[in-house]
């Protein structure tokens, strides 16, 4: 039984709509969906409180009342009561069961993506997200923001009103998606698909939280197109403990409008780049977690000057520079390195990567290898020396 | 557990030396009968067997789950085994619970000798089923090489290479049936056939683990029995080993027809 | 009553008895055979000692990874303009040497944070919070309880002392190897991943292994004891519930830990020989080791909480000098808490599983809450119409009450599905089981500990200093962990070592607290040397309880009785029975009930 149908059986159509609800604690909902658990959430809180503070007045007066006196030893009291221990068995476990209930409906609403929702694909990796696109193409673009600590998160538009649904996978260990501002999360697993789905709410331009791009080229050179259309941000975090850089594995949510996120990914589509220029966005989505450009030391080894210089491996081989140098060696090297990193271990690190086969493709490979020769001094081409 | 058969504190204080160990024998201090103290170990016991069936339950999910998933790999895992020898592995338990509860008639009966003997039958056969288990099944698999003596080898085209002096010859394409990472059988037919060794060497290896600890045990009341340890009215450590022997014997009974016999 | 030889006050106990047996604490020969004597000990009391001295160690050194976690979230960590890492506070430790073969990081500090986090929660919850009250405050008193001289199987007990030590052992040395990183869940596919080339996570994977072995083979034995070795007159429902807690809790040792016995033993199989049953890239299935993983951790918890209940139900009725309410419904709460608890642990999994085991478990966990609910109820009804003593160990039991009831109240929302989604695995879970494990567990520990402390060892505490103490803890406790409530629902997920701009007060908050906690517990520390060093003699029933163990010495003799006691009163029948070793004019019992009172016999 699937839970779509265990979902008709139970209630014969969806949740009421509620009216939009703030969680005390937090930013507010993003999506029809968080407005439910977020009024789930207040009224489990306003139970507790309600449950606590009686518990709790009750154990403290009668703690003052009952104090002990010199001389006086607590008098006879009944030590039983079936019919107040029937009552507070069967009173609780009735508001149990409509929270049950009320928490069902949410997570079903939460689960189940409605059939004309748009698709896209999420992949997950050590440590960063990448999102592709119906047509094809992912988004280019990255941020600096606070959660990130060192390392630039990239950014995914969304656009806004419109039923979402990402299809994820992980390439290596298990990730967990979570946007707070849509108040759901799921596991991404290897060898396996899960999926996501929201509905982001409409842009409220009355909203604070809600931005407008910028007019000026300086502030944001790559949206000016869209000056004065609004915006909002809202984090994503990886919410499933994936090793070393799990606290930086984050993101952000872009919800646009319609007309703006199709121009976006039509204009990444026909973006016409140079082969090194496709490297340098592989590498920024792909391989910047571990490997530096800049010559400092990272979980792999850098891409600075790596073309023409030997290298050593910990099996005692090595490749002399050479063979660095020699164009087809060293694509051969890079090949390898990428698609089978086991292989050969570079002398001083640990065998820590893996494969990308089926994340790089051939033309992002030649792009790699193209970006690599031009952080190289000795990969320069002629004229630019 | 020679823990739980606690020397007694009251043991033998002012008795008559001459008397065997077990008649001397009193209860330890802190119970109030020896019936009691029987009863303890006993009830102990049934306890610790439980833990025992639920560390194998877990291996039980694990095959249960995977053969819904997976029941090509499943089917085809199965076919390599030989449910010969599955079968004879069997009889030797059983025989060997046979004599296992023997011995304890034979305490109860203060048979000494016939107990001593008992003892040792049984743990010879918990032996061979680990033997058989090594020679006979895991090391062709795995390696390809097979003992001299195995049936199964006339089946088989020799390769000709010999190792130990010829006590093991090796048939070309025919190891390599290994758990997870290590599996290289060149003519498996689904992809999932790792998982199912996976399953089928952490399975019977835990088991054949088991069926060491057990013949251990017993061979501790061996050595026991030798100074006379146990006899009528004493003889907590036999039946808790008896007890274990059976356990041990019963997993097996669950392993064999899982794992050789349904395809 | 019993044939006690009722003059037999705490102090003068050569005189009392019918043999010449000295406390069990009074050493004999000189130092050397002491501590062979101690080490080869089949006494309880002598192991529950030295379980409590470990556990008590232990519980420092999960602190001081505690700490070390906290004070790297006081601030976030950042890339400054320079291109300078700042923030990070563990990177920057003299002390903490750059782990082998992890030097090349953008952010090294994230390495050892997650080293530290995960030292903390697997020393907390299997070195701290698993043997805790059973091992210590357990395995001194049960045979006491009972009346019996020993537990069942003495050598048993000792062996399993020794299990825990060596297992605790393991688990050391795979940290003096530059630790593990894998969280205390061991999750695949990362766990049989991580630090590939080294056996740190395996020695401490198998460490978690032997413990439970230790954890088992205790559990066994109280079962065993309590079913064989009650005292004359002691029916089931005579025992004190401290006891009947004990009970359910072996109980579920029992069933639960060989799961993660065999779940432990694949993770080592698959991580030493790559034999794939957790690993997706060989078909295997991560979330099948979730399930085995929580099959035995969900029981756990109540492992954890069971004695907790216990020690409760024993300290509210002794310092109300009152009848404890409803005693069946809190026996068989503790059954029924025992049995639910296996049936509920997808709860940890609902943003993995599938649908429609999401629905089922979420709807079974609400049923684990109704038992729990029950006893609260129960203890506070307890107090209606007592005669309340503001002792250490009362105090203690009310802050259990208080901080329990918050811990176990926000578990709805975490069983509740909707509002999971958005919690898991952020810092209201973070919250959550620290108000139970630290909020419920620890400080039913301390509560039990200051209440059996002037039994134990003979000596009262400075009352004072241990309720400033009590009331440090438990201030420092709300400051540090209730503003993880906030920071969960404001979307901060656990295990970072980082995070947002807009989280920086509640972070700096919740490490203030902690450093209160420090303090608190510091003063703990000093007042327990201090009461060992210089206390008073404390009397045989410095409280007035009722249950057998307060009918013996204090510090209780060797064999524990002079004679085996017979049981003519329940635990808790204070309108009736004088406490033993109080004198009658300090418990005048009204006439009415003094007809049928049991007044100990001179
Ligand atoms: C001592 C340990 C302990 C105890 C006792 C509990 C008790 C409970 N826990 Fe908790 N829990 C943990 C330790 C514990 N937990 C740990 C360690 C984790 C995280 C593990 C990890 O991932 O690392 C966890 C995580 C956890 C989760 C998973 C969260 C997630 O990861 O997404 C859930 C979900 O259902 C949950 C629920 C509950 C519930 C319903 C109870 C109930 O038993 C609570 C019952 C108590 C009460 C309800 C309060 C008293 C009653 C009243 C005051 C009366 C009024 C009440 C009603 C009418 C209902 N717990
Ligand atoms: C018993 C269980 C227990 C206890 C008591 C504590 C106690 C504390 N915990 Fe812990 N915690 C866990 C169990 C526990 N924790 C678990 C299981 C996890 C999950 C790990 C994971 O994700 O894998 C966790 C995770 C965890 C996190 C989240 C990390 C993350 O997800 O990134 C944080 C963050 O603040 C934290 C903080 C603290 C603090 C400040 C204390 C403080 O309360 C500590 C205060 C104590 C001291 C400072 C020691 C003082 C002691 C003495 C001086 C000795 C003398 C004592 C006596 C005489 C009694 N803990
Ligand atoms: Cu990816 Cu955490
Ligand atoms: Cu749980």
């Amino acid at each position: 039984m699937n839970l779509t149908s265990l979902y008709t059986l139970a209630f014969d159509k969806p949740a009421a709509k509620l009216p939009a609800h703030d969680l005390w604690f937090s930013d507010h909902a993003a999506t029809t969906a968080a407005t439910h658990t977020d009024w789930m959430f207040m009224w489990l809180f306003w139970f507790c409180t309600a449950w606590f503070v009686v518990l709790m007045g009750l154990m403290v007066y009668f703690v003052v009342r009952y104090r002990r006196r010199p001389g006086q030893i607590a008098p006879y009291s009944p030590s039983h009561n079936t019919m107040l221990e029937v009552a507070w068995t069967v009173l609780p476990s009735l508001t149990l069961v409509f929270m049950f209930f009320e928490g069902f409906k949410g997570y079903a609403d939460a689960a189940v993506a409605p059939g004309n929702a748009i698709e896209m694909q999420l992949k997950a990796k050590k440590w960063s997200w990448s999102l592709i696109y119906p047509n094809g193409t992912e988004s280019p673009e990255q941020v600096t923001t606070s959660p990130a600590g060192p390392v630039k998160v990239p950014v995914f538009y969304v656009p806004e009103g419109t039923p979402i649904k990402f299809r994820m996978s992980s390439s290596d260990v298990m990730h967990s998606f979570w946007v707070p501002a849509f108040r759901v999360k799921f596991d991404v697993f290897p060898n396996r698909y899960t999926t996501y789905w929201f509905k982001a709410t409409n842009l409220d331009t009355t909203d604070p939280a809600t931005k407008t791009f910028s007019a000026d080229e300086k502030v944001d050179p790559i949206n000016v197109k869209f000056a004065g259309r609004p915006y909002i941000d809202h984090y994503i975090f990886c919410a499933e403990y994936c090793g070393d850089q799990h606290s930086e594995m984050a993101g952000i949510v872009r919800v646009v409008p319609m007309d703006v996120y199709l121009a976006k990914i039509e204009a990444w589509a026909s973006e016409s780049l140079e082969p090194w220029q496709i490297g340098e966005r592989v590498y920024q989505q792909q391989c910047i977690a571990c490997h530096s450009i800049d010559g400092k030391a990272n979980t792999g080894p850098t891409w600075k000057d790596l073309f023409g210089h030997e290298v050593e491996f910990t099996d005692g081989t090595s490749l002399s520079a050479a063979d660095m140098s020699d164009d087809t060696k060293f694509a051969n090297y890079i090949r390898e390195s990428v698609y089978m990193p086991s292989k050969k271990i570079v002398k001083g690190y640990q065998n820590q990567m893996n494969t990308f086969m089926g994340m790089v493709n051939e033309k992002q490979l030649d792009g790699v290898i193209a970006y690599m020769k031009r952080l190289s001094e000795k990969g320069q081409p002629a004229d630019k020396k | 557990m020679s823990t739980i058969d606690a020397h007694s504190h009251a043991q033998g204080t002012g008795e008559d030396v001459k008397l065997p160990l077990w008649a001397r024998y009193k209860y330890a201090a802190h119970f109030r009968s020896k019936e009691d103290e029987f009863d303890a170990c006993k009830f102990g016991f049934w306890l610790f067997l439980a833990t025992e069936v639920l560390l194998f339950s877990g291996i039980f999910c694990a095959y249960a789950l995977f053969r819904w998933k997976y029941p090509e790999a499943w089917a085809e895992g199965s076919s390599y085994l030989d449910w010969r020898w599955g079968g004879f592995n069997t009889i030797v338990l059983l025989v060997s619970s046979y004599t296992m509860a023997a011995a304890i008639r034979n305490a109860q009966l203060n048979q000494q000798a016939r107990m001593r003997f008992n003892l040792a039958f049984t743990i010879i056969c918990g032996l061979a089923f680990v033997a058989i288990k090594l020679l006979f099944e895991y090391t062709p698999k795995w390696t390809g090489w097979f003992f001299v003596l195995d049936p199964s080898l006339a089946h088989h085209a020799d390769s000709g290479k010999t190792m130990l002096g010829g006590l093991f010859h090796y048939v070309e394409g025919y190891g390599g049936k290994a758990p997870g990472k290590f599996f290289s059988y060149a003519f498996a037919n689904d992809p999932h056939l790792p998982l199912w060794w996976a399953v089928y060497y952490s399975g019977t290896a835990i088991h054949a683990l088991h069926v060491i600890i057990g013949a251990g045990l017993i061979g501790w009341c061996l050595k026991r029995s030798f100074k006379g340890a146990y006899g009528p009215g004493h003889y907590t450590m036999v039946e808790t080993a008896g007890l274990y022997w059976h356990l041990v014997d019963l997993v097996w009974i669950f392993l064999f027809p899982l794992l050789y016999l349904i395809h | 009553m019993t044939t006690l030889d009722s003059k037999t006050h705490g102090l003068d106990h050569a005189h009392g008895g019918h043999h010449d047996e000295g406390s069990y604490l009074t050493p004999r020969g000189g130092w050397i055979s002491t501590v062979i004597q101690w080490a080869t000990t089949i006494d309880h009391k002598k192991i529950g000692v030295m379980y409590l001295t470990a556990i008590l160690f232990m519980f420092f050194l999960g602190g001081v990874a505690a700490l070390a976690v906290r004070f790297e979230l006081f601030t976030p960590v950042r890339l400054d303009a320079n291109g300078n890492v700042t923030g990070q506070w563990l990177a920057h430790l003299p002390l903490v040497g750059n782990v082998e073969g992890e030097t090349q990081n953008v952010n090294p500090g994230n390495n050892l944070y997650n080293r530290a986090f995960t030292l903390h929660g697997a020393i907390m919850v299997f070195m701290v919070l698993v043997p805790s009250i059973p091992a210590s405050l357990g395995t001194f008193l049960l045979p006491l309880m009972l009346g019996a001289k020993d537990v069942a199987f003495p050598r048993l007990n000792l062996l399993s002392w020794y299990i825990y030590l060596f297992g605790s052992i393991f688990a050391v040395l795979s940290v003096l190897m530059g630790g593990v990183d894998t969280g205390w869940t061991f999750y695949t596919p990362y766990s049989t991943t991580t630090d590939a080339d080294s056996w740190r996570v395996v020695l401490m994977i198998l460490g978690a292994f032997i413990l439970g072995f230790s954890s088992i083979l205790t559990g066994l034995n109280f079962v065993v004891t309590i079913h064989k070795l009650r005292a004359p007159g002691q029916g089931w429902f005579d025992m004190p519930l401290f006891v009947w807690a004990i009970y359910s809790t072996s109980i579920i040792q029992v069933l639960a830990t060989p799961v993660i016995g065999i779940t432990l033993l694949l993770l080592t199989f698959e991580r030493v020989f790559h034999v794939g049953i957790f690993d997706p890239a060989l078909g295997g299935d991560p979330v099948l080791y979730q399930h085995f993983f929580w099959f035995y951790s969900h029981p756990v918890v109540y492992v954890m909480i069971l004695p907790a209940f216990g020690v409760i139900s024993e300290v509210i009725p002794v310092h109300a000098h009152k009848k404890i309410f409803g005693y069946r419904a809190v026996a068989f709460a503790s059954l029924g808490v025992a049995a639910v608890s296996f049936i509920v642990w997808g709860h940890h999994m609902f943003v993995s599983e599938g649908e429609l085991a999401a629905t089922v478990f979420s709807a079974l966990t609400f049923l684990v809450a109704i038992p729990t609910a029950v006893k609260v109820f129960n203890w506070i009804a307890t107090l209606y119409k007592g005669s309340i003593a503001l002792t250490t160990p009362m105090l203690y039991a009310l802050i259990f009450l208080f901080l329990f009831t918050i811990g176990g109240l926000t578990g709805l929302p975490l069983g509740t599905l909707s509002t999971d989604m958005h919690l898991h695995d952020g810092y209201f879970v973070v919250a959550h089981f620290h108000y139970v494990m630290m909020g419920g567990t620890i400080m039913a520990l301390m509560a039990g500990l200051h209440h059996w402390w002037p039994k134990m060892f003979g000596k009262m505490y400075n009352s004072f200093w241990a309720n400033i103490g009590a009331i440090l803890v438990f201030i420092g406790f709300n400051v540090t962990f209730f503003t993880q409530f906030i920071l969960g629902v404001k979307g901060m997920p656990r295990r970072y070592a980082t995070y947002v701009d807009e989280l920086t007060i509640y972070h700096q908050i919740s490490t203030f607290g902690s450093v209160l906690l420090l303090i608190g517990f510091l003063v703990h520390l000093f007042v327990f040397v201090h009461s060992l060093v210089a206390g008073r003699q404390a009397t045989q029933n410095p409280w007035g309880g009722l249950s057998l163990e307060w009918e013996t010495e204090t510090p209780p003799i060797e064999h524990n009785f002079h004679h085996e006691p017979v049981v003519k009163h329940g635990p808790y029948d204070y309108e009736t029975t004088v406490p033993p070793g109080w004198d009658p004019k300090d418990y005048p019992i009204p006439h009415a009930a003094r007809s049928h009172a049991v007044v100990v016999k001179h």
